[in-house]
């Protein structure tokens, strides 16, 4: 930290203030966030693959976009007893979740992986990015004034009298 | 008996009365357009006065179509299809009233009766204008009038006239009623409010046509709107968290945001309003991006009625989609007319939409402010992306793919934290060109401290994984080698990169966001009011006061920008640690959540005004201390066909600890309960889904300190 802002933090009590508050705020709400922490199941790897199984596929209920896990209609729960049973028999996670989709349609799938046509889903947004930006400095390039003349009054002030100007404010509100 | 009688003869005309007010209307709203169109070409003043008048008179017909529906609704009047669709005798009369907007015809009278008061108000604000400019916002604003007005006559097919009538003097006993699931006090101020914030969208984009067809395209179309696109950003605020509170209160799924394509047809304007609201400021300030800013009011207002093509036209799947039909294509229809409406005047001004300046430096204010637009408009097109993936999808391979909510949560996320970044960085780097006196002045402090926060945060998160992984390896009895490393460095980078597991580093990287934007907005007003309170000789909370109210405008926008970090903190912790259990329990069985132990006690019913409400009683305990009763319940209504397997709607119970929230959803009840039935319930631990509120809280309060202001108390470019 440079000089100017330790002789502001002996200086000033406020400057701590200013410091210290959002700190500790952030640290308050990020241990609030921690406070309930999860225990676990007692089946480790079955319960793991049963609850990829819940939270992975979409319940065919008609509450559209709630998965198995969150949904709470009977469908749900039956659906639940299923997998179970399914896990339990020896099927995979992906045996029982491709049997699934064939079963409800693919629409039912509350994960979008990145593979076949997906892969377009996933590239596109960076593709927008950068297009928005091109379109963003194309609009701002094209509509730019051709005969912008060096007295626009906002281009009057050299660099140099710019930094002069702002050396001069620093004086006066430190003097204040 | 007399006022019984007075009712049924006045309901026996409301209905013909607001059908005539409407096709009067439409009469008045053609008028309006015609004679502001001649009066302004031949100077006629007498000409656009009634121009103005017209538009009056359309205000005032659909305030008597409206006010004849509502007192249908109130009368019970079962004569009108519309009544008959969203209400019943048994709703109370809150829900009678807010049935205006329970389905599509009487939510599109609604958004026209908002829109004529819009019309009204312009022509109110200006009534002393010394210029046209007014006069030739109101042509888009009388436009956009008929286009729902004719929508509302009914002689578009899949829509009626909210006031028609069943043919040959038919009357039904009772009503159907409203969806049960919109008979909440939160969605009696959502929707209206999302219309508000629409409407509010259209007046300056009505001004923005006007400086195109006017030639006036300096500032001054810019600071006549400036309170209209701040009052509908405030209010489609206001409008999109009580959505999401209502779909936290009422779904059962324990969250409030799922990038649902309605959720984001309400979200998709409100970012591009706000990328206009810092684009303006530039025009403003520096006589720039004056294209940008008439296309980015266009884009905001051609996406609130885009929201209506998604929603109405039945091509994407939606909870919220609680109406369709073919309207939506009309709309796509209007927005694609419109849009080249406004392209044909773009290129007619084209010359005149020059900037006068240009962009000194990379490093300025200015740049700050087009990468908060490039953001905004950015993170528009990716939820546009991912909302019409199904279309997409299915266009190219048949079949449609449904797009999950993890899918917007994993590319709107980086975008996100560049803009939370830039929410901070913008209000303190200089116009212009940053300078390293500035950028030590300013940017120092903010981002060492961030940097610090961000240690912190980092090292705290990690030990809790850590402990995490312990415990479920041990409650597994797996070896806990193989969940964590002992390396406390190592555990420390694995937190971070685990298994692709992307939380904790974004987690990390909006602590180091957040306190960087508070530490530098806080030092703006620190640094302000220490000015102020040794000039006036006050103290500190006076100066404070004084500050703000200085320039309402840009303090008021601190404001709001403080709110969304407190925003981005709640979704951070609602969203990334939340906690769900689902169970099966019998009446005494207990499950834990997170630590807290909750027991099922006792189940209750009891009859209320229209609906039997039916649950189960939880205690909770903490370590073996009571905390509280929650008793999650379900709502099954009168007008609902009461068959074996009605599910009835959700009612969760939830309790607030501290910030956070425990909420508890109870499955469909057996239509008997005895102690042998089997309870599903959905138990969520919601960290910091309070702060979620409080953030947008603190933005609406920014948002009012900032509308406060008449005018920029520094302007410099106020004209072309």
């Amino acid at each position: 930290m440079n000089t100017f802002n330790l002789r502001l933090v002996k200086k000033n009590r406020f400057f701590l203030l200013v410091i210290v508050v959002p700190f500790i705020f952030v640290s308050v709400v990020t241990a609030q966030a921690q406070t309930a922490d999860s225990d676990t199941s007692k089946d480790f790897k079955f319960e793991a693959q049963l609850e990829e199984l819940l939270t992975t596929l979409y319940c065919p209920c008609g509450c559209v976009r709630e998965t198995n896990k969150a949904c709470v209609c009977g469908t749900a729960q039956a659906i639940e007893a299923s997998f179970r049973d399914a896990l339990t028999e020896g099927q995979t996670v992906e045996e029982i979740r491709t049997l699934y989709l064939k079963t409800y349609g693919s629409e039912f799938s509350a994960v979008m992986k990145a593979e076949g046509i997906n892969w377009l889903a996933y590239i596109m947004p960076a593709v927008i990015l950068i297009v928005s930006g091109g379109v963003i400095f194309i609009v701002r390039y094209q509509s730019r004034s051709k005969n912008i003349s060096s007295t626009q009054p906002d281009q009057q002030i050299s660099d140099k009298l710019q930094r002069q100007v702002e050396a001069e404010l620093e004086k006066y509100k430190d003097r204040n | 008996m007399f006022m019984e009688e007075l009712v049924e003869s006045i309901q026996g005309v409301t209905a013909e009365l607001g059908q005539a007010a409407i096709w009067l209307s439409v009469l008045s709203a053609i008028w309006a357009i015609g004679a502001l169109l001649i009066g302004l070409r031949q100077r006629n003043t007498q000409i656009v006065r009634s121009g103005r008048n017209a538009v009056i008179a359309t205000f005032i017909l659909i305030t008597i179509a409206t006010g004849a529906l509502i007192f249908g609704f109130v009368t019970d009047d079962f004569s009108m299809m519309y009544v008959v669709e969203v209400s019943s005798a048994a709703q109370p009369l809150l829900y009678k009233i807010t049935a205006l907007w329970g389905a599509m015809s009487g939510s599109l009278l609604l958004w026209l009766w908002i829109l004529t008061i819009a019309g009204a108000i312009v022509v109110w604000q200006n009534k002393k204008a010394s210029d046209t400019l007014a006069d030739y916002a109101l042509i888009p604003i009388a436009i956009v009038q008929l286009f729902f007005l004719i929508v509302v006559t009914g002689v578009i097919e899949g829509v009626y006239n909210p006031l028609a009538r069943f043919p040959d003097g038919i009357a039904m006993p009772d009503g159907r009623g409203m969806n049960e699931l919109l008979q909440t006090p939160s969605m009696a101020i959502h929707p209206p409010s999302l219309y508000v914030g629409w409407i509010g969208l259209t007046v300056p984009f009505a001004f923005a046509v006007g400086a195109l067809a006017s030639g006036r395209i300096g500032s001054d179309w810019v600071l006549r709107s400036r309170r209209w696109m701040l009052f509908s950003w405030i209010i489609l605020t206001i409008g999109i968290t009580l959505g999401g509170n209502w779909a936290y209160q009422e779904l059962g799924w324990g969250g409030y945001w799922a990038w649902d394509p309605v959720e984001n047809a309400s979200f998709m304007p409100w970012l591009l309003g706000t990328a206009y609201l810092h684009s303006v400021m530039i025009q403003e300030k520096r006589n720039m991006l004056k294209l940008w800013n008439i296309l980015l009011i266009t884009l905001a207002f051609q996406f609130t009625l885009l929201g209506t093509f998604i929603t109405r036209s039945g091509v994407i799947t939606s909870v919220h989609s609680f109406a369709q039909s073919d309207i939506g294509w009309y709309f796509l229809g209007f927005i694609l007319a419109s849009t080249a409406g406004v392209i044909g005047l773009i290129v007619h001004r084209w010359q005149r939409l020059k900037s006068a300046n240009r962009l000194e430096s990379l490093l300025s204010r200015e740049s700050a402010f087009i990468a908060n637009n490039w953001l905004l408009v950015g993170l528009t097109g990716i939820i546009l992306w991912g909302t019409l993936w199904p279309i997409i999808s299915e266009a190219i391979q048949g079949e449609k793919a449904a797009v999950p909510e993890a899918f917007f949560n994993k590319v709107v996320i980086i975008p996100g934290l560049l803009l939370l970044f830039l929410t901070g960085a913008g209000p303190i780097i200089s116009w212009k060109k940053i300078t390293p006196n500035n950028f030590r002045r300013m940017f120092v402090s903010p981002l060492l401290i961030g940097l610090v926060a961000a240690a912190v945060a980092w090292i705290f998160l990690a030990f809790k994984a850590h402990a995490a992984n312990v415990a479920a390896a041990e409650a597994a009895n797996v070896a806990v080698a193989e969940v964590a490393t002992p390396n406390l460095f190592m555990r420390a980078w694995e937190f971070l990169i685990f298994k692709g597991q992307a939380i904790p580093i974004y987690s990390v990287l909006c602590v180091f966001a957040s306190v960087f934007v508070l530490v530098a907005i806080f030092s703006e007003f620190y640094r302000g009011t220490k000015l102020r309170t040794k000039r006036q000789e006050t103290s500190f909370l006076n100066g404070l006061w004084l500050l703000i109210q200085r320039n309402k405008r840009r303090y008021g926008g601190y404001i709001v920008h403080i709110g969304i970090v407190i925003v981005y903190i709640g979704i951070m912790g609602s969203k990334g640690y939340f906690l769900l259990e689902s169970a099966h329990l019998k009446l005494g069985d207990s499950m834990e959540v997170g630590t807290y132990q909750l027991t099922m006690k006792d189940t209750f019913e009891g009859e209320h005004e229209n609906y039997l409400r039916r649950g189960v009683v939880f205690d909770v305990e903490k370590n073996g201390k009571h905390v509280t009763t929650m008793k999650p319940a379900r709502h099954y209504y009168d007008q609902a066909e009461q068959a074996e397997g009605e599910q009835g709607t959700i009612e969760s119970a939830i309790h607030a600890i501290g910030l956070n929230d425990l909420y508890i959803a109870l499955g469909p009840l057996p239509a008997k309960i005895d102690t042998d039935t089997n309870f599903n319930v959905q138990v969520y631990h919601n960290p910091l889904i309070k702060v979620v509120w409080i953030g947008v809280a603190v933005m609406v309060l920014g948002g009012i300190i900032a509308i406060a202001q008449k005018s920029d108390p520094n302007p410099r470019s106020q004209t072309a």
